[in-house]
């Protein structure tokens, strides 16, 4: 292990922390110009967490232990989450510890700790946040891994960077197999974040929320680490989107200190399309009943059997 | 399986060559009685009658090991006596794991009982390790030893594995048993108050049986999906496009697991007390205490020392069918299954990494922005006062399950209309085979003893008409 891979380790792990709610800035930002209101600023999440940090923390009286450490632990997973994505180096020595399975079952461990505190203080919103959150869950994790195993059957690996390096050296065309499988990532993208058609970020109506409804209960610095952790899971997604379907242009091994250089501002210009797509996409639909949310992810996981077959059989 | 010779030893049936008809034969025959042993679907029906019935403890061995037993009793025929098995019985303990994975899961979702939740669960952990087995003969049987030693690993470590977290998981809720006198899910809650010392350890627990990393439920299931992930070079193209979609079978019953996991823990531990009784919930006692201290500890060093434990049971591997897991030189911290493939996975590491980001969260927030706390009533919305009837109950969290898997269940329901006055509001759930299979297998039975009742008169001078008759009917068959 070399100290420039630790280096671009700590920095790949730093920059995710940071830019995590820009990236939510940017989609409300899309979003309000797609609907025709005046848009807020840019830099609003990252105020928002300030203020959240800034306040005294008002706990329910019944709230357990649970309750206060599950911030903590939801933030870290995805923290931790965030090192493990090959975001703009492959080179990350933390990758050794946790593949691409790993991954989905430390975002598992979020979600659970999540629904748990949800559930601590024993509100009628609570439990029913946690229970559609596992519910949408459930459905959403095994179309994920279809859709890495696609993404490993084609590399062979299931470690993260090493299919990345795959994917983006082998060849310079498309495998239907894998458009298949972007389908079926996106809509499990759109479900595992809490975004339309699944559930409303903004809402604040009470019985059609799933992810508000889980936070309900916190203040904060509490709160300001869930908004953090929830931004970080987006800007995860989308980077594990790039890193299985867009992963050009991320330094690889034997790359210098340039190619490192070079990826910052590709991966801005990425994230950037991303988040006026996932904007278009939240602009065009609209928000499905809760029981229609089986069917939708239904669907996805059928896209990403699709790509599976796609492969298999035509071994594109 | 004795080959004609009439010895039952071990040795004999080893020596015995049997035709492949013969030998499928024994085989599927075994696997029906183990099956049944195990508790596999359709014969897993006893299972959650019995196990919940005895004694936690009791319950805790039944489920932990005794389930067990008919694993190697099925290693032991399938590999050690039967010797060669065909690649294409594999398929059957596949089919019939995934199913019992999914369907146990499914049922343990909608109990309302917290140890008939825990004993369907062990129909789904039976399911997964019988899908082990099947892989494992697909891949010995096609002549893919390193792979099928991997899916054998997998097999075995999920069973030490699910011993001790199910062993854990019975002893909590045999500790809430005795302290509030309560199996029903539905008139617990709120108990991480009145027990810390057994929620926190019943948690290493459920994290581990909802397969979360870094706790060792999630290294068996990892091995297992790299097994099924490898698998692409089996020579059977149909094969080979099935086994990805098993391995999305596994990946939906690890989540609904966690599902289930997530109802256990919250319904009995979270929430507000469902009942004035439990104020007066006792935590448990020291020797409780240590009963549960030492699974949990043993649940934690299985899953942070895979390479130890998977270094014990590559010999158990080599010893019962010679197939060889290719050595990979890692360090003790880092668990490579296959060397020439790029996977690994080290769950010190991924403990350290979460402790440390946790840690310096913690110690930031601190220090930088550490204000006051202050406690409140919960806020709700505003919705003003709040009763323990309206949390989730049992029924109401395993809803959407009940809603999303209908055929799985038969289901009967009584809706009120809007115009009653005392609305009430019912459903009850039976399991579908019992009613389709063995309600009508045991009124037949019953019929066919009532057939045969008239035989049994009463009168001894009939019964010896009986005798007679049977001793001539044998004397003229001698001579």
């Amino acid at each position: 292990m070399k100290p420039i891979e630790i280096l671009t380790q700590v920095l790949a792990l730093l920059a995710a922390l940071a830019a995590a709610p820009l990236f939510i800035g940017w989609i409300n930002q899309c979003r309000a110009w797609l609907q025709n209101r005046s848009a807020p600023s840019l830099w609003l999440p990252y105020r928002n967490i300030r203020k959240l940090f800034d306040k005294d923390a008002v706990i329910a009286e019944r709230a357990s232990p649970l309750f206060r450490v599950a911030p903590y632990i939801v933030f870290g997973a995805m923290a931790v989450a965030a090192a493990i994505i090959p975001s703009m180096s492959t080179r990350l020595p933390f990758t050794a510890a946790a593949d691409a399975i790993a991954l989905v079952g430390l975002l598992a461990t979020a979600r659970v700790f999540l629904a748990l505190a949800a559930m601590d203080i024993g509100t009628a919103f609570g439990t029913l946040g946690a229970r559609r959150e596992m519910m949408v869950g459930f459905l959403a994790e095994p179309a994920l891994l279809m859709v890495i195993f696609v993404a490993s059957l084609i590399s062979a690996t299931t470690a993260l960077p090493a299919i990345t390096e795959n994917l983006a050296t082998q060849h310079l065309g498309l495998y239907p197999s894998l458009a298949f499988t972007a389908i079926a990532f996106t809509m499990v993208l759109l479900a595992e974040n809490a975004r339309i058609p699944i559930d409303n970020p903004v809402t604040h109506l009470e019985l059609t929320m799933i992810h508000e409804a889980m936070l309900l209960e916190y203040s904060a610095r509490h709160l300001a680490l869930m908004e953090w952790a929830a931004a970080l899971k987006l800007f995860n997604y989308a980077c594990i989107g790039f890193a299985l379907f867009l992963p050009w242009g991320v330094s690889a091994a034997g790359d210098g200190p340039g190619a490192l250089l070079a990826s910052i501002p590709l991966l801005a210009a990425k994230l950037a399309v991303a988040g006026g797509a996932l904007a278009l996409i939240e602009t065009v639909s609209a928000k499905l009943r809760v029981f229609r949310a089986p069917e939708f992810l239904a669907i996805a996981f059928l896209f990403a059997v699709l790509g599976l077959l796609v492969h298999l059989l035509l071994g594109a | 399986m004795q080959g004609g010779s009439w010895h039952f030893t071990f040795s004999a049936m080893r020596a015995a060559h049997l035709a492949p008809q013969w030998a499928t034969l024994a085989f599927l025959l075994a696997l029906f009685g183990f099956g049944a042993k195990a508790g596999l679907v359709p014969l897993h029906v006893w299972l959650p009658e019995a196990h919940p019935a005895a004694p936690s403890p009791v319950s805790a061995l039944m489920s932990g090991v005794m389930l067990k037993t008919a694993v190697y009793g099925m290693l032991r025929v399938t590999f050690d006596l039967l010797g060669h098995p065909q690649w294409w019985w594999g398929l059957v303990p596949l089919a019939v794991g995934l199913f019992s994975a999914l369907f146990g899961v499914v049922f343990a979702a909608t109990q309302t009982d917290m140890k008939r939740l825990l004993a369907f669960s062990s129909v789904e952990n039976v399911g997964i390790i019988f899908t082990g087995l099947g892989l494992a003969i697909v891949f010995l049987g096609v002549g893919m030893p390193a792979l099928g030693a991997l899916a054998l690993i997998a097999l075995l470590y999920h069973s030490l594995n699910h011993a001790f977290m199910k062993s854990l998981l019975f002893l909590g809720t045999g500790a809430v048993l005795h302290s509030t006198g309560e199996r029903n899910l539905g008139r617990l809650g709120g108990l991480i108050h009145r027990m810390p010392w057994v929620a926190w350890l019943t948690l290493i627990g459920t994290l581990a049986m909802a397969g979360l990393p870094p706790l060792n439920g999630f290294v068996s299931e990892w091995l297992l999906l790299q097994s099924f992930l490898f698998a692409q070079d089996v020579p059977h193209t149909f094969i080979n496009m099935l086994l990805p979609l098993g391995a999305a079978v596994v990946a939906l019953a690890a989540a609904l697991a966690a599902y289930v996991m997530v109802k256990f823990f919250g319904v009995i531990f979270l929430g507000q007390p469902r009942e004035p009784s439990l104020n007066r919930a006792h935590d448990a006692g020291a020797l409780e205490r240590i009963g549960l201290i030492w699974l949990a500890l043993a649940c934690l060093a299985l899953g942070l020392l895979p390479t130890y434990v998977i270094g014990a049971l590559r010999t158990v591997v080599e010893q019962l069918n010679g197939a060889r897991l290719p050595h990979a030189n890692s360090p003790w911290w880092l668990l490579v299954p296959l060397p020439d493939r790029q996977a690994s996975y080290s769950a010190p590491l991924f403990l350290v990494a979460i402790a440390a980001v946790v840690g310096a969260t913690t110690l930031g927030v601190r220090l930088l922005y550490h204000r006051r706390v202050r406690r409140a009533p919960p806020w709700d919305c505003g919705f003003g006062a709040l009763s323990a009837r309206m949390q989730d109950t049992a029924e109401g969290f395993g809803q959407p399950i009940r809603h999303i898997f209908q055929p799985f269940f038969a289901m009967k329901r009584e809706l009120p209309t809007p115009f009653d006055r005392a609305p009430r509001y019912r459903v009850t759930t039976a399991d579908r085979i019992w009613l389709t299979l063995y309600l009508p297998l045991g009124s037949l039975v019953q019929r066919i003893a009532d057939a045969f009742a008239w035989l049994q008169q009463g009168r001894i001078a009939t019964y010896l008409l009986y005798s007679f008759v049977t001793l001539l009917v044998l004397l003229a068959l001698v001579i």
